[in-house]
């Protein structure tokens, strides 16, 4: 029993070290790289945002349909 | 025994010291901030949508929510035991799957609009088409030892699914067997989003943690901490390069992806409401999300600051979705309706 429970905390920290050792080893650029490509994206984006244009009344697919009279 | 005990101690020292490497290496390349390289962004100003459309039919609350691609179908999931596919340009229901287990909690669509997949309590994924002349059970996926949290779709052969089980995992959805199981957490997993190239996967959990995940090979790449309770809700900001993360510690964040590290907190000491949910606009500088407190409130992702609000549900906001086009948002409540804004 307890020579199973050492073997599994052994291999779980194994595990934690395989895991660490690949999440350390990744390349990082600067946040304000980082920070300048996401400001550029919403930017750029931003005349093709509906929900920040403001969607016209006649092209509103969810504004409910105006009563329509027919003489 | 000993020698074991040794060896344990030895790698938990190595373990000590990556994470100390780790988090310098983060500070090495923090020369910014997200708030700073925004400053000389205009400001959105006060973002009032309008309420469109109430959209009634479920007996009991609401507990998810998804878009189909064509940005008109939706599917909504109740502990009334239905889902429901619904226009929402008509407002009209199109088609409704009675679930064998009333405790569903999370849904999604197929890119392809044929089928839907739901599940709960229940720890199984069951996927049904639509397009039959009435649902049919094509799949129950059933290897999950905890609760299914969230699911998306590849495509009608693949699926991902997050679980209270503290895993994920990739269906095969031809055989109905797992293809790969992703294991790192060390809490219940309560969200998943896919990247927009569909290569890598995030997943949000109990253990305050966001993980990134290659689909294919099952390794976790990249954890993301900083929050200091469960993340609900989790996203990816539209470049594919940053992910949004809510939690129940009231706050959201936005991580970047290849700087390793949060970037921006959107957190207000008038806010005091879990988060449950959150979406983007389509430009990304929009966050819809969806409190405990009731509404969904609006941030702008750049400048770190809460925009708008949306005010008209009778209980917690617990889903909330953008359509692929962008024209609106849609919000789920445990008042048991579904709100259609833009």
């Amino acid at each position: 029993m307890s020579n199973n429970n050492a073997s599994n905390n052994l291999i779980i920290a194994q595990r934690a070290v395989k895991q660490l050792r690949l999440e350390a080893s990744i390349r990082r650029i600067k946040v304000s790289q980082a920070a300048a490509d996401l400001r550029n994206f919403c930017v750029q984006n931003a005349p093709k945002d509906p929900l920040l244009m403001g969607v016209p009344s006649s092209d509103n697919p969810f504004r409910p349909p105006k009563p329509c009279s027919l003489f | 025994m000993a020698s074991e005990k040794a060896e344990i101690d030895a790698l938990k020292k190595e373990c000590d010291g990556l994470r100390t490497q780790i988090e310098a290496a983060r500070k090495a390349v923090n020369d910014g901030s997200m708030t700073g390289a925004s400053g000389g962004v205009a400001s959105v100003g006060r973002v009032q949508l309008k309420l469109r459309k109430t959209l009634k039919g479920h007996l009991a609350k609401i507990y998810a929510m998804h878009w189909a691609t064509d940005s008109k179908q939706m599917v909504s999931a109740s502990q009334d035991g239905k889902l429901l596919v619904w226009d929402t340009h008509t407002g009209n229901k199109l088609v409704a799957v009675p679930l064998k287990s009333a405790w569903v909690m999370s849904v999604a669509f197929a890119p392809s609009g044929n089928l839907v997949a739901s599940g709960g309590l229940d720890n199984i994924c069951t996927v049904y088409n639509i397009k039959a002349a009435s649902p049919k059970t094509l799949r129950e996926l059933d290897a999950h030892t905890g609760y299914l949290s969230c699911c998306r779709f590849l495509s009608d052969s693949e699926i991902l699914t997050a679980s209270g089980d503290t895993t994920c995992c990739l269906w095969d959805l031809e055989t109905g067997k797992q293809k790969v199981v992703f294991t790192n957490h060390i809490g219940d997993c309560m969200s998943l989003a896919l990247s927009p190239d569909m290569n890598t996967f995030i997943s949000g959990a109990c253990d305050s943690l966001a993980k990134l995940w290659d689909v294919r090979d099952g390794t976790c790449k990249q954890t993301f901490s900083g929050h200091t309770s469960d993340i609900n809700a989790i996203a990816f900001f539209h470049s594919g390069n940053a992910i949004i993360t809510g939690s129940d510690d009231c706050a959201c964040k936005m991580y970047d992806l290849r700087s390793d590290q949060e970037v921006i907190n959107y957190q207000d000491t008038s806010l005091n409401a879990g988060v449950t949910s959150l979406a983007l606009s389509s430009s990304g500088r929009l966050i819809f999300a969806g409190y405990d407190d009731f509404n969904c409130h609006i941030w702008d992702s750049l400048k770190g600051e809460k925009v708008g609000v949306l005010s008209g549900h009778d209980n917690r906001v617990s889903c909330t979705g953008v359509p692929e086009d962008g024209l609106g948002v849609c919000t789920g409540s445990w008042d048991s309706f579904l709100k259609l804004w833009n």
